[in-house]
This record gives C-alpha cells, sequence and structure tokens, in this order.
C-alpha cells in the first residue's frame, strides 16, 4: 500500500475537477444570474407572476402536466419549435429565473409551453374573455377544442350547477358527448382560473440580448 | 479464451514436427497432447502494453472534443447561446448605438401598443381602424397632429386616404413617455417598407406638445376636425 497517497491525490484531484465543473462554474455562471433590465420595454425581465399565475403553477405541477409539455423552445437549427409557432424564440435559462422547480419537461406528447400566453390568436382585451372560455373547455375536454387530441380531459377542476346559480367569472355551455343537462352549466373551480392565468403568463417574447427575435 | 486457443495452436504445430511418440497413448485419450503442460506463451506479456493505436484514439478523441467545446462552448457564458458562438457574435446582433436602440425601442413599442389595431402589417381595420401604412395623416411635414391623437387619443369620424374610419382611440399620455412616443413615431414615419417617407419625431417634441396640451384630460380625445386646425410646421423649421 505504498501507493496509498497517490491513490487520495488522483481521487481528490477527479471529484475536484467534476465538482469544479458540474457545480461550481454553473452556479457562478446560471445560477447568479438576475433580472436584466431591457431598455427597449423600459422594464425589467423577466417579471415576477401575479398572484394566481402563481397560484396556478402549483396546479400545473400538480396535475403532472410536465409529463406531456415541455417549456423549452428549442433554437433554429436544432428543430422546428419557432416554424411551428411555438415562440417567437429560443428559450433561455433567464426565462426561468422565478420557475422553481422548472418545469422543462422532457416528453413532447403535447406541444411546448413555454410561450403559450403569445400564442392565443388575436388575444385583444376585447377577445380575452371568449379565448379564457375556450382554454377552459380545452380543459374540460380537449376533444371540443381540438378533435383527435389524446390528452385527457380534466373536469374535476369544473362544478355543474345550475345556470341561475352559477355566479363565477365564466360559465361554459357545452353540449355534445361530455355535454351536461339542459339548464345546468359548467363553471370553473378556482384552480381551473388559476391554472389558465399560469399558461396566459407564460410569454417569452421579449428580445433578450442573448436571444434575440428574428422578424421578418 | 484466446489463451487456450493460442496454447493449442502452439500445442498443435509441435504435434506436427513431433512424429508418433507412443501411440498406445492414444488408446486413452483423443488428443495426448491436451495432457502436456499448459505453458504460458511469451505473447502475453507483450500484449499488456497499451497499444499506441488506442492511444492516438484517445488523442484523437480529446482533440475532438476539445475542438468542439471551443466552437459551441461560447466560452462558458451564460449569454451565450446556440446558434452564436462567442460573446462578440451576440454583442454584433443586438442594437448598440442609441439611434439602433431608439430604432428598436419603437418596433418593440409598435408591436405591444398598436399592432392590435392597426395590426402589425400597418394595413388598420377597414372602418374602424385607420391605417398607419402609406397613410396621408401619417405623411405630412410635421408631426404636430399625430404627436397630439397618440398623446390624448381620437374619436368620432376620421378620412383617412379617402376612405372614413370612425372609431376610438385612447389615450396613451399617461402610458408611454416622451422617447416611447418619439420612437414609435418615428418608427411608423420611417417605415419605408410600408410606403412611409416622413421625418424622424424626437422626445423634446412631444414633450413641447405634452406641455401645451397638459390641461387638457386623458379622456377628451380629439376629433378629426380639431386636428387639421392644428398648424403642421413646414420640413424646414422641424430641421431648425
Amino acid at each position: 500500500m505504498n501507493k496509498g497517497i497517490n491513490i487520495i491525490l488522483g481521487l481528490i484531484v477527479v471529484l475536484g475537477f467534476s465538482w469544479w465543473g458540474m457545480v461550481f462554474s454553473p452556479l457562478k455562471g446560471v445560477g447568479s444570474q438576475e433580472p436584466v433590465f431591457v431598455e427597449m420595454l423600459g422594464q425589467y425581465y423577466p417579471t415576477k407572476r401575479p398572484g394566481q399565475a402563481n397560484q396556478g403553477r402549483e396546479v400545473y405541477r400538480q396535475l403532472g402536466c410536465v409529463s406531456c409539455h415541455t417549456q423549452n423552445v428549442l433554437p433554429e437549427g436544432l428543430s422546428p419549435d419557432i416554424k411551428r409557432g411555438w415562440g417567437p424564440r429560443r428559450s433561455v435559462a433567464q426565462d426561468y429565473l422565478y420557475d422553481s422547480p422548472v418545469m422543462l419537461g422532457s416528453v413532447r406528447i403535447g406541444p411546448d409551453l413555454a410561450s403559450m400566453g403569445t400564442r392565443i390568436e388575436a388575444d385583444t382585451p376585447e377577445a380575452t374573455e371568449e379565448n379564457i372560455i375556450q382554454q377552459l373547455k380545452h380543459l374540460y375536454d380537449p376533444t371540443i377544442t381540438s378533435p383527435g387530441s389524446v390528452m385527457p380531459p380534466f373536469p374535476f377542476l369544473f362544478d355543474v350547477m345550475p345556470e341561475e346559480k352559477a355566479t363565477a367569472p365564466y360559465t361554459l355551455h357545452i353540449s355534445g358527448k361530455y355535454g351536461v343537462r339542459p339548464g345546468y352549466v359548467v363553471v370553473p373551480k378556482p384552480d381551473a382560473l388559476a391554472l389558465i392565468a399560469y399558461l396566459r403568463s407564460l410569454r417569452t417574447d421579449t428580445a433578450l440580448f442573448e436571444a434575440p427575435i428574428s422578424n421578418e | 479464451m484466446p489463451k487456450k486457443k493460442s496454447t493449442k495452436r502452439v500445442s498443435k504445430s509441435q504435434s506436427a514436427s513431433v512424429p508418433d511418440v507412443g501411440s498406445d497413448l492414444n488408446e486413452s485419450t483423443s488428443d495426448p497432447l491436451e495432457l502436456l503442460p499448459d505453458t504460458e506463451p511469451v505473447v502475453e506479456r507483450e500484449s499488456k502494453t497499451l497499444p499506441i493505436w488506442l492511444l492516438v484514439l484517445i488523442g484523437a478523441v480529446m482533440f475532438w472534443g476539445d475542438i468542439y467545446l471551443i466552437n459551441y462552448g461560447g466560452g462558458f457564458d451564460t449569454r451565450v447561446y446556440r446558434p452564436y458562438r462567442s460573446l462578440a457574435e451576440v454583442s454584433s446582433i443586438g442594437p448598440k448605438s442609441p439611434e439602433e436602440i431608439f430604432a428598436a425601442k419603437g418596433k418593440v413599442a409598435y408591436g405591444s401598443y398598436c399592432s392590435v389595431c392597426h395590426q402589425p402589417n400597418g394595413e388598420g381595420q377597414a372602418g374602424m381602424f385607420p391605417p398607419v401604412a402609406g397613410s396621408d395623416w401619417v405623411n405630412t411635414e410635421g408631426p404636430e397632429r399625430l404627436i397630439r391623437i397618440v398623446l390624448n387619443g381620437l374619436t368620432g369620424p376620421i378620412t383617412v386616404n379617402g376612405s372614413e374610419y370612425n372609431s376610438v382611440m385612447v389615450a396613451w399620455k399617461d402610458n408611454l413617455s416622451d422617447k416611447d412616443i418619439a420612437a414609435v413615431l418615428t418608427y411608423i414615419r420611417t417605415n419605408e417598407s410600408w410606403g412611409n417617407s416622413a421625418g424622424a419625431v424626437t422626445p423634446e417634441q412631444v414633450a413641447e406638445i405634452r406641455q401645451a396640451t397638459s390641461n387638457r384630460s386623458n379622456t377628451d380625445y380629439w376629433t378629426a376636425e380639431e386636428l387639421l386646425g392644428i398648424p403642421l410646421s413646414s420640413a424646414s423649421e422641424v430641421a431648425e
């Protein structure tokens, strides 16, 4: 055992090198990122999510949305994500600054949701209510808005009640396969509204120094 | 297993050279030479050194890894992402000079505040929101009327390029700074791909008109007739 000191030194070097490369330097770089001031917008990025959206993030986490949806738009040249319209630019570490845990996901059974908030078509202030109702219907039964979808329905996020009793901000009139009795409406529970608020808060449409938005 | 094979090969060659020694042994075993001691071949000891090809392979892989890190590591800077390869390359993309930042700011502001009604291509919506692309209200000598519209909004009928539009534009004076308004109006007025060729707008011009109209509340929208009564400065005055 006259080589003991060499073995110990070798171990220290090997482990120290891995620790330096895989723990220390990532923490020093990505781990110490802070919100940056975006001069073009006159504000900082990213901003914290509103309270309801933060609750929705917990609902997203609880329902396991991450098992089928990623939140990571890959760069052009590596994937067609941007051509698919999943986001205006690639995702960077800055986008996840206020997310804990970061729900990147790894399986894309459903579309990527990193920039869900910017993908709602014609989301003008007047059309917002109608768009939210469409999204809620999609949660209640995805095949209403996306025929052939394999996403599971989430009816437990909703209550069914007589129309005159419905006081929630949104009421859904649903007919067809998953329809409810006439005179009854589907109203979202707070969890459903929080989840929608979270999905709408997912936006990566801010041009950053490291990830400019190439348009036209 | 190669050990045994080589042994066998050696012993078989021996059997070839050695003539029939004691044929009586053949009766007890099928192969008498298996009874010979299994000697360690000398070749074994030589193969224990690192072959040169492996050394070269390791070197080549390490070299390739280094080249890959240099090309795609981005200098280990957290601001360098694919498809860019170095900080210098990323820096060269974004706007640098104040003018470029001003132009980029106008574009972003148009996208955030204006494009919902006036559309991303500046064409507006028939009957409601007039176009800003190729518009006779935009391509004027001075920007006095445009600045007033953005500051205090507009209501009622307005004729743009011979067509009638009638809707409401809200006031932006509380939401947008002088610099924002100047940037977005500059973006619109100097946008050649929209067929506009008017002059730029400076934050000072906006500040001046904001000051002059400061007693006007932000719900007191302009009307087209009122605006037409406001004189436009000529190009020479703007230059001064």
